[in-house]
């Protein structure tokens, strides 16, 4: 029989709750860790945690430890690719970008214990299969407008940069790569495809760095002006705010005859 | 007429008394007695027969009658027999014309006035008669007066009676004798039409119970606007647009315009004369046909072709024709002043005229300042061609002639020169036009000096002028080098004519040069891009000068550069922009004279036997980079050896670096020797003669190597020449430490350029190598003992590297000016957004601009770099949900 302080706390670790709150429930069940622990998490104090949250926090728990990084609380580079390999997700799918967006991946094949284990007890799922059939159905929602997709896209940027508040920008070939990856499929930007291959070279040509504000800016510029009239692109102002780049990616069509003048 | 008004005043009515006891005295009143007695009157009238009749007593019966209630009978008599008695006239005039044999217009015309005028006088008559109608009958129940329903009368059974029949051809008459008299007939009837137009006009007057009282004047439509105005305008119009496509068969602009005006000038002549209410026309709208017929007239002689016109080719004399001259005349007097004569052609009277006929369509006058812009900026835009081949033409003139070669670029300073006179002369000789035929319009020199300040800037832009031939001209740059060599040239000639006897042609010179160059500067937008490439030429001129003291020249107490400066310093500052660079390099150059006084006042004090030393010391971050940024490459460091400076002027070096070290001022800072700059003035005693030598510091530098060394056995110096020391190139490269290219550029100057060779160099190749080798030249001979030898420059075979060096220089001046106006915006923006914090995209660059008008003109690219630069800084940032509004972050 462990003492009342190792219960303690054993229950604050499992549960989380603060060792007043594990006190009261010991208390409660006369000082059963097993069933302080279930009366816990089946009403009492945190009233949103249901039975069935309970057994995914388990679980969730579980293929989190099975990934991580042995040394720290993370699943590094070598984690993700054995869980993306066991989810059935091609790590050059956008659906690895929607998995990174929900689980606020900080960079490339990094997840924290956190955001991990909250966001899928949340959704209460609590096996591989779940995690993928969930991916999915998020995924499908996120691509079907811009509006939804948006989120998605501008999460991608700060995700490719990385956390390093001195850099500002991403290389022309990453955001380019990443680009392909986030607009493959997009139904509402298949209009403008040639478009956006036209603009892959002119940002390859111009050799500049893609910063926050161009890349936000250029998801706008595609829904607003690439797609809806890809041939004439009649919605372009040059005496608006795009981004220079987009005058002068305009510029270059016209200059290399990829525009029509509109009527 | 006049008789029957002031007869009127005199008929009174009877008291009533009477009238009543007549009426019951004489029984009933029989009305048709009465009535007899009238019509009998009325026809007596209507045959011009007053003289015999009674007023009182034909008065007494109308009275009667109408006193008899039978006011209303008797009204509608008057006006039948009114009505018969016309009908009858109509019948006639006809008659009469019918049988004529000739029927001409003067006689319809002379026949209606006729009637018409004997008409009116009858109805006098009749309506006096008829008074007590009038004051009861009339008045009770709202009809006509007797007077006016004569005139409608007139109006329904003479003249629109059958169908119009009188009216019609009264009508097509009188547009008839008007149109000829347009095509230049002279017409005798001018009297009689304006009469009949005036008699138009009457008719046409609103009567209030007109349809009470004449019923078949209902609906009539209006003789004067429905037939005769409408049948006017038609004519007119069909008329004027004959006559324009006349004048404009001949495609000659001067000619349309002169014909056009003296049309003008005949028809409203014409019209005033004929057309009623002329005078007080300018107020009365509703029927003024004057100004209809003005209207269609402008708008078919002028407004339908002026647009065509102003726009001929020259040789069809439109605006630019009629501008040619003006541009030509500049031309000639900047490029050959001696055989410019005067205007070969003056166009002031063709441009007034344009001006007046395009004020008739528009008061603005849109359209003639729209092309006077283009013109304008197009005539502008040929100077550069023009300008070029001028200078081409006379160096290859002078080539034959075997002097000098003249550099005919754009860069070249006799390009500038032209450049510069011929437009502010062009712009002067348009402001004369402006006085002269536009009536001193303000908006139109306004239009002008935005048209010049276009093409004087226009090829400054760049890119976006990719397509255009004649190399693009840099007017800040062009303005500097135009300045450069007028300070350079007046500098001379007041140095020249230091006695001071022709001061006053120096000053008015002056005076003139610094107006012209104000005038140009306001020219310019780019006031920074001057700033900085001012910067470089004053540089060039401190530095090169003879002499701290050479540059500086007493005129009245003050100093060339100095008062140009000021002079520029106002203008620039004259919203917001600044000449403090220039200013703060000249306050160097102040302190360097001052500084070389002093020095040698402590030098004369404490008896140092030292070289003679003139100072020119310039804080780095003031002065241009290209001349400063290799300072450090003179002096020792890292191990390197720089540049090895002659033993004779260690001394003096180090003496002075003393002097200037223990005054407390210059504790935290540090001097750098420049060889690159500076000149060196020595004596050499050639076998022949001894010299005054003056040359750029390096070349005295390699001079100096060949000064004597030894000594003769006495402890006497021996001469150079008895050594007759020989130094190998690689000797001279070794001992000075000069950089290759610089190197050889010296010693060409010392022993390669044709007249002054002070050295001798063998092989005697014009190339200097590796190899070769040096000696004093022993025969070196000059006609003055003072000499001046020049560093050879870029029309020799260094042409390259001196290229290069100016292709850097201009490339620092560019970026200088952009690095400015990157900071310069960033600022601006960052001011802007701070105040306002929230700002949409069009607000921002509207603000931008306002800001910075005075100093340069922003590209919009360029903004948007700044604007996202500073966004990526986190500065700013867009609007969640409008991209083109920006917020500024605290």
């Amino acid at each position: 029989m462990s003492s009342r302080g190792t219960l303690r706390t054993k229950f604050c670790s499992i549960t989380t709750a603060p060792p007043e709150v594990a006190t009261k429930y010991l208390l409660k069940s006369n000082w059963n860790l097993e069933q302080a622990v279930s009366d816990y998490y089946s009403g009492g104090a945190s009233s949103t945690v249901s039975g069935n949250l309970k057994a995914s926090l388990g679980a969730v728990t579980a293929i989190f430890d099975k990934y991580k990084d042995p040394q720290s609380e993370i699943i590094l580079i070598d984690g993700t690719l054995s869980y993306l390999e066991d989810l059935g997700i091609d790590p050059e799918d956008c659906l690895s970008l929607t998995l990174s967006y929900i689980l606020n991946s900080p960079q490339t094949g990094e997840f924290h214990r956190k955001d991990f284990v909250d966001y899928w007890t949340q959704a209460g799922v609590s096996s591989l299969t779940e995690m993928k059939e969930h991916l999915q159905n998020t995924h499908t929602q996120l691509i079907a407008s811009p509006e939804t997709f948006v989120k998605l896209y501008n999460y991608v940027f700060g995700f490719v940069k990385g956390p390093d508040r001195q850099l500002k920008m991403i290389d022309a070939q990453d955001a380019i790569s990443y680009w392909r990856l986030l607009f493959a499929q997009c139904s509402f930007l298949t209009s403008c495809s040639e478009r956006f291959e036209q603009w892959y070279t002119f940002v390859e040509q111009s050799g500049r760095g893609i910063t926050k504000d161009l890349w936000e800016m250029f998801f706008k510029f595609l829904v607003d002006v690439l797609s809806t009239d890809p041939v004439h692109l009649s919605s372009y102002d040059e005496m608006s705010a795009w981004h220079s780049m987009m005058d002068e990616y305009v510029e270059w069509l016209e200059d290399n005859n990829l525009l029509e003048a509109s009527a | 007429m006049n008789s029957a008004a002031s007869r009127r005043t005199k008929i009174r009515p009877p008291r009533k008394s009477i009238g009543v006891s007549n009426s019951t005295s004489n029984g009933p009143f029989d009305y048709d007695l009465s009535w007899q007695d009238l019509a009998k009157a009325i026809e007596q009238i209507q045959h011009k027969n007053v003289s015999s009749l009674l007023y009182e007593q034909l008065y007494r019966k109308a009275y009667v009658a109408v006193l008899g209630k039978c006011g209303e009978k008797l009204y509608k008599d008057v006006s039948e027999l009114v009505t018969k008695h016309l009908l009858t006239r109509r019948e006639a005039v006809l008659n009469l014309l019918n049988g004529t044999f000739t029927n001409t217009n003067e006689e319809l015309l002379k026949a209606v006035v006729q009637e018409w005028t004997e008409h009116l006088q009858m109805m006098k008559f009749i309506s006096d008669v008829l008074m007590y109608l009038n004051r009861a009958y009339v008045r009770e129940n709202k009809k006509l007066l007797t007077y006016d329903l004569g005139i409608v009368l007139f109006d329904v059974s003479f003249l629109r009676y059958n169908n119009m029949e009188v009216g019609s051809r009264l009508i097509s008459t009188v547009v008839d004798e008007i149109s000829k008299s347009r095509s230049g007939q002279v017409i005798k009837t001018k009297l009689y039409l304006a009469q009949v137009i005036a008699m138009l006009e009457i008719l046409l007057e609103d009567r209030v119970g007109t349809n009470l009282s004449v019923p078949s004047a209902q609906g009539r439509s209006s003789l004067y606007h429905d037939e005769f105005e409408f049948q006017l305008l038609s004519a007119s119009e069909s008329y004027f647009s004959e006559l324009a496509n006349n004048y404009m068969s001949a495609a000659n602009g001067t000619k349309y315009l002169h014909d056009v005006q003296l049309f003008i000038k005949d028809e409203e002549f014409r019209l005033r004369s004929l057309l009623p209410r002329q005078e007080s026309s300018e107020a009365i709208t509703h029927s003024d046909t004057f100004s209809k017929v003005k209207s269609i007239m402008d708008n078919t002689l002028i407004k339908n072709y002026i647009d065509r016109v102003i726009t001929y080719p020259n040789e069809n004399q439109g605006l630019l024709f009629w501008l040619e001259p003006l541009l030509v005349a500049s031309c000639d007097a900047a490029m050959s002043p001696t055989m410019f004569v005067g205007f070969s052609r003056d166009n002031i009277k063709e441009l007034q005229t344009l001006y007046t006929l395009v004020g008739r369509i528009d008061a603005d006058r849109n359209l003639l300042k729209y092309h006077l812009r283009e013109t304008i900026v197009a005539q502008g835009s040929r100077l550069t061609t023009l300008i070029t081949s001028h200078l081409e033409q006379v160096s290859a003139a002078n080539a034959t002639a075997g002097s000098k070669k003249l550099s005919s670029g754009v860069n070249s300073s006799s390009f500038a020169v032209l450049w510069v006179s011929i437009i502010l002369d062009y712009h002067r000789r348009l402001l004369n036009v402006v006085q002269n035929a536009f009536e001193g319009d303000p908006s139109v020199s306004q239009t002008i000096y935005g048209a010049v300040r276009e093409f004087v800037n226009a090829s400054n832009q760049g890119p976006s002028k990719r397509g255009s031939l004649s190399p693009s001209t840099n007017a800040p740059e062009l303005l500097s080098i135009f300045m450069d060599h007028h300070i350079k040239s007046l500098s001379k000639s007041i140095g020249s004519s230091k006695l001071a006897t022709d001061t006053n042609v120096s000053v008015d010179e002056l005076e003139d040069f610094i107006t012209k160059s104000i005038s140009f500067l306001t020219l310019i937008k780019d006031k920074d891009a001057f700033e900085a490439h001012y910067a470089a030429h004053f540089a060039k001129r401190f530095l090169s000068a003879k002499s701290s003291h050479s540059v500086s020249w007493g005129l009245a107490g003050t100093d060339l550069e100095e008062l140009i400066i000021a002079k520029l310093g106002d203008e620039m500052g004259r919203g917001g922009s600044s000449f403090e660079k220039i200013v703060k390099m000249r306050r160097d150059v102040k302190l360097s004279h001052d500084l070389t006084s002093e020095w040698k006042s402590h030098v004369s004090q404490n008896k140092l036997d030292l070289v003679e030393l003139e100072l020119k010391i310039c804080n780095l971050s003031e002065w241009p980079k290209s001349m400063t940024k290799d300072y450090k490459n003179f002096s020792n460091q890292d191990g390197e050896i720089g540049f090895i400076w002659p033993s004779v002027l260690r001394k003096t070096m180090r003496t002075f670096e003393e002097y200037w070290l223990s005054e407390k001022k210059n504790d935290n800072k540090t001097l750098y020797w420049s060889p690159k700059f500076g000149l060196i003035d020595m004596i050499i005693t050639y076998p022949t003669k001894t010299y005054d030598i003056n040359l750029s510091t390096l070349a005295g530098v390699i001079m100096l190597l060949f000064a004597p060394l030894s000594t003769d056995a006495l402890g006497e110096p021996v001469l150079a020449f008895a050594e007759k020391r020989v130094l190998k190139y690689e000797e001279i490269r070794d001992l000075t430490k000069i950089a290759e290219p610089e190197l050889k550029r010296q010693l060409q100057s010392i022993a390669v350029a044709p007249r002054l060779r002070l050295l001798v160099k063998s092989p005697m190749t014009k190339e200097v190598n590796e190899g070769d080798e040096f000696r004093l030249n022993e025969k070196f001979k000059s006609p003055t003992s003072k000499v001046r030898v020049l560093t050879v420059s870029s029309s020799s075979s260094r042409a390259e590297s001196t290229k290069a060096e100016k292709q850097d220089e201009e490339k620092e001046v560019r970026g200088n000016i952009e690095e400015g106006r990157k900071q310069l915006l960033n600022a601006a923006i960052v001011r802007v957004m701070k105040s306002r914090q929230t700002l949409s995209h069009n607000e921002l660059i509207e603000e931008l601009l306002k800001q910075l008008q005075n100093r340069f003109e922003p590209l919009m690219t360029v903004i948007k770099r700044r604007i996202e630069d500073l966004i990526d800084k986190e500065y700013l940032k867009r609007d969640d949900l409008e991209h083109s509004v920006y917020h500024y972050i605290a």
